[in-house]
């Protein structure tokens, strides 16, 4: 018998989009799937947790900031976590052999490639849910200060599209699977080392994916300078780029060149926009800088005026704490009413640590306890007590920047051990840190407070004495005037003298 | 047998991506040794271990054996070649790694050079390296084709980067004059001899 079948029709029409975006899907989640995805999600937020239920992570972070410090660990191990999963997956076929078949499918490689595209916004969205839990827990911190920049969030998710799309156009350049583990410990080498790299405080660091720190601590947001934005559209031409190379690599050939074309526009639009600098910035740091009363607001604590830029209103009540247990053993204040004023030094601020101290900016008014922009890091806490101690005990601040030697260094070692918490542990890591006095140093570029070893020994052994607070009450008048020496010191409070260095090894005081 | 063997074995490896990932570990060390920059030797460090990292992921490509599919029912034992590869590896990593500290030194700047503890690096290095060995192994014993270098290699960088955000207490990366360099490299060397061990067992296993 034989039956007449009508030809089926060759040039069916095709829906090539449905089953590209059929293809994204599928691909969608084997790669939010995939261990590496997993993996780098897990690494991304475990050791942070880990540092949460331990008690050593920060519990007063500045949140403009740490939306920017986030993206260095963001980048290594999301990015690359996506560029290697993108790689893995747009290499499969040829994996398991199945890419001679390709041509019978409905689906061209360009398409295909499209695909590939769209499955990045997977690990991209994932990026951004990671991100978003670890700021926003950092948001509900009672410590917080400062505001999340949207902007600086959203650089994040930009930087693991890119590596992402990076990993799908290394895959349509070649084959090998050696080269996309090894361009991801380049894009890592090139993010830690100099000069491009994320700690050196070149222009250029502004050209890697992330917005690193200019400064070692934070500053106030209005100040911050960052233009996020700008690189925000540098990194959308650098994804656009990469993945019209992608598809002009696959074959396509309608439209790629306008979409080229215009990509590079917006790259090197945002590039190079991005290194400019406003001058009315210029102008607010050094006012920030110089004469930060006009940026900041002021409130009273019991006697004690605290003033902060706005965005760190929060930590006053920390400050007061630290400034209480500090004041307790302490008689009598002397001098002009006692203030406590936040500084940053956005202005020449010495980067190479060989600034001369003495040149440094210092209190606007001579009579303004500093403070830092950083908080809860223990050091921070210790800078802070030793400028109040130092205060308390000569009736003006500190101005530097001869150390403090003689019975007064001792009492502030003490006065500043003695506070407990964070401060004693503060100090602790600075008296570890220390070699040949105790420095008391952060990041915020301002001239140091030190204490030459001998004076911050009697200090010390005065700590594990049970009647110091007593005895310090007793003698104050004679421990906090400027001639008393150390020896003098150990002999009244009770303990051993310690020996003082060879001459040639002194601090000269 | 092991000399009429090793041309062979040599011949069969693949060696085109161990070579790539070699020269790219060079090229990561020279780019900063020729640029006029003064690099600290805490990032130098950095590079090198990088490049470390570098070589270990193309030395997996080594133990991939396409032919398994083949050698497995061939009478005689398995483990002499899987040894020659490790082996291979581990000649070839060794040179390249007097090299890539050359590289350092040369392109270190003044009196920096002597600030590095290179007996500490390279202990991170050979780790590295067997580590990866070890998974290389592993994976391939596993894989029915004997290739698995594409999930091994991958797998080499996240170890490598869990290793990396260790908290404090237990960090096997740690910067040149931290106290508690000594620690770590206890840890470092502990890390080795569980390394060889599993490279050992998993290469001599039967399959």
């Amino acid at each position: 018998m034989t039956a007449v079948l009508p030809a089926p029709s060759v040039d069916a029409p095709v829906d090539r989009r449905r089953a590209m975006l059929a293809m994204a899907r599928v691909e969608c989640v084997r790669s939010l799937r995939s261990p590496i995805t997993v993996i780098a999600a897990a690494l991304f937020l475990v050791p942070w947790v880990y540092g949460l239920v331990a008690g050593t992570a920060n519990e007063f972070p500045v949140l403009h900031e740490e939306s920017v410090e986030v993206q260095f660990l963001a980048m290594l191990v999301l990015g690359n976590g996506a560029l290697l999963a993108a790689n893995f997956a747009a290499l499969r076929p040829h994996r398991h052999r199945v890419d001679v078949l390709f041509d019978v499918l409905v689906l061209p490689p360009a398409w295909r490639t499209g695909a590939l595209l769209i499955m990045v916004l997977a690990p991209t969205g994932l990026a951004l849910v990671v991100l978003s839990v670890r700021l926003g827990a950092l948001v509900l911190l009672p410590g917080a200060a400062g505001h999340v920049q949207p902007l600086d969030l959203l650089v994040v998710p930009a930087v693991v599209a890119l590596f992402g799309v990076l990993g799908v156009l290394l895959a349509r350049l070649t084959r090998s699977p050696v080269v996309a583990p090894v361009i991801a410990l380049f894009l890592t080498a090139f993010a830690f080392v100099a000069p491009a790299g994320g700690s050196s405080d070149t222009q250029w660091r502004l050209l890697l994916p992330i917005v690193t720190p200019e400064f070692p601590m934070p500053l106030p947001a209005e100040i911050a300078g960052r233009p996020a934005a700008r690189h925000l559209a540098y990194l959308l031409g650098l994804i656009a780029v990469f993945a019209v190379l992608a598809l002009i690599r696959s074959g396509a050939r309608r439209w790629v060149w306008p979409a080229a074309a215009l990509a590079t526009v917006v790259t090197l639009g945002g590039a190079i926009t991005q290194f400019h600098v406003d001058e009315s910035l210029e102008a607010a740091r050094r006012t920030a800088t110089e004469a930060p009363a006009s940026m900041q607001s002021c409130r009273p604590v019991d006697d004690v005026r605290y003033c902060a830029f706005d965005d760190f209103t929060p930590w006053i009540d920390e400050w007061n704490t630290v400034f209480r247990d500090v004041r307790r053993p302490v008689p009598t204040v002397a001098g002009p009413p006692l203030v406590v004023r936040q500084r940053v030094l956005a202005v020449g601020y010495p980067f190479d640590e060989t600034v001369d101290t003495a040149t440094l900016p210092r209190s606007v008014s001579p009579d303004e306890i500093p403070v830092g922009t950083q908080w809860g890091d223990r050091y921070a806490e210790a800078v802070f007590a030793s400028a109040v101690a130092y205060r308390l005990i000569a009736g003006a601040p500190w101005q530097g920047p001869a150390p403090v030697c003689g019975s007064r260094g001792a009492l502030l070692v003490w006065l500043v051990g003695q506070a407990g918490g964070h401060v004693a542990e503060g100090l602790r890591l600075l008296d570890e840190a220390g070699t040949g006095g105790l420095v008391f140093r952060d990041s915020s570029g301002y001239a140091t407070l030190t204490v030459p070893d001998a004076e911050a020994a009697a200090g010390l052994a005065l700590l594990s004495a049970t009647d110091g607070e007593k005895l310090v009450k007793r003698h104050w008048a004679e421990l906090s005037a400027p001639a008393t020496d150390t020896d003098r010191f150990a002999a009244l409070v009770g303990v051993p003298a310690a020996a003082q260095p060879p001459a040639g090894e002194r601090i000269r005081c | 047998m092991l000399i009429a063997l090793a041309l062979p074995v040599l011949r069969a490896a693949r060696t085109g991506p161990f070579l790539l990932a070699c020269a790219a570990g060079w090229v990561l060390l020279a780019i900063p040794a020729a640029l006029s920059t003064v690099i600290d030797p805490d990032s130098l460090t950095v590079q090198l271990r990088l490049a470390a990292v570098c070589a270990a992921v193309g030395a997996v490509f080594l133990l991939d054996d396409p032919a398994k599919p083949t050698t497995l029912v061939v009478p005689g034992r398995a483990w002499v070649t899987t040894a020659l590869r490790v082996g291979m590896a581990f000649g070839a990593v060794a040179l390249w790694w007097a090299a890539a500290v050359g590289i350092t030194l040369a392109g270190a700047g003044e009196g920096i050079g002597e600030q590095l503890r290179l007996a500490g690096t390279t202990l991170e290095a050979a780790t590295i390296l067997v580590v990866a060995l070890a998974l290389a192994v592993l994976g391939c014993r596993r894989a029915e084709r004997g290739v698995a270098s594409a999930v091994t290699a991958p797998a080499t960088l996240v170890v490598v980067g869990a290793a990396a955000l260790l908290p404090r207490e237990t960090a096997l990366f740690v910067g040149l004059t931290d106290p508690r360099w000594a620690a770590a490299h206890d840890r470092w060397s502990v890390l080795l001899l569980v390394a060889g061990g599993t490279l050992l067992i998993g290469a001599g296993a039967r399959r």
